[in-house]
């Protein structure tokens, strides 16, 4: 996928499924985040409980250390990209904020992300060594 | 069928001002720019059927709300399998800054 950059660079219907459905939501692409953040209710509307998740995670934010559920959603999509079995922080972004979530690198790690100032376009495309073995014919 | 009964199963769709008779909700076409527009500063929640290559999108609105928590309860409640949700307004607000 390309877009035009923005800041923040903001992507539009990030997909995410879970047993229960899909989401897509608007999000803000945050290079420097370990995991994608999803507030608690996206979670919850695709069939997650963040509450009863066993796996926590301390996160570090701009207000401090708070420690977060951290679940692995079944499938996530931005435009063709694709990712199964991602991992993701429930966190709450504030409401000022008209977004639910942060792309961070539990996804972007599967993709080759270019962000190019200087053309004011950002890229996100598969790797080269997964664009090599989806060719049609190669074994 | 009687007048009165046919009275009895009017319902209005309060978004698409619609006036549906029976329990099928047969919902408007609409283009998702147009409802932020329309319902600027609340939260909508959005099927997208349609898009085209410029980027516009179009589809039914399933719900909207000023609070986002009270949409995500509407969904879960209507169990409302797919959505597009999203904010009509900007993603920040004028005058602050993201730092994240």
């Amino acid at each position: 996928m390309q877009t035009q950059l923005d800041i923040p660079i903001i992507l539009r219907r990030l997909e995410i499924c879970g047993p229960a459905g899909s989401r897509e939501v608007d999000v803000i692409l945050d290079t420097g985040a370990v995991y994608t953040v999803l507030a608690w209710d996206v979670a919850k509307d695709i069939g997650y409980d963040p509450a009863i998740s066993e796996r926590r995670t301390p996160i570090i934010t701009a207000n401090g250390v708070i420690e977060a559920p951290l679940i692995t959603v079944e499938r996530m999509q931005l435009a063709e990209l694709e990712a199964e079995t991602v991992d993701i922080v429930c966190h709450d972004i504030p409401e000022l904020a008209g977004i639910e979530g942060l792309l961070g690198l539990s996804f972007l790690q599967h993709f080759r992300t270019v962000i190019d100032y200087a053309k004011g376009i950002l890229e996100i495309t598969l790797a080269s060594r997964q664009a090599e073995t989806s060719r049609p014919g190669r074994q | 069928m009687e007048l009165a009964d046919i009275a009895e199963r009017v319902v209005y769709m309060p978004y698409t001002h619609l006036w549906v008779i029976g329990g099928e909700e047969k919902m408007e076409k609409m283009n998702l720019e147009h409802a932020k527009q329309e319902y600027a500063g609340q939260w909508l929640a959005f099927l997208v059927t349609e898009g085209t290559p410029t980027g516009e999108l179009f589809g039914e609105l399933i719900a909207r709300n000023p609070d986002r928590r009270e949409l995500h309860r509407e969904l879960r409640k209507r169990k409302v399998k797919r959505a597009y949700v999203t904010f009509a307004g900007p993603v920040i607000k004028p005058g602050y800054a993201a730092i994240l």
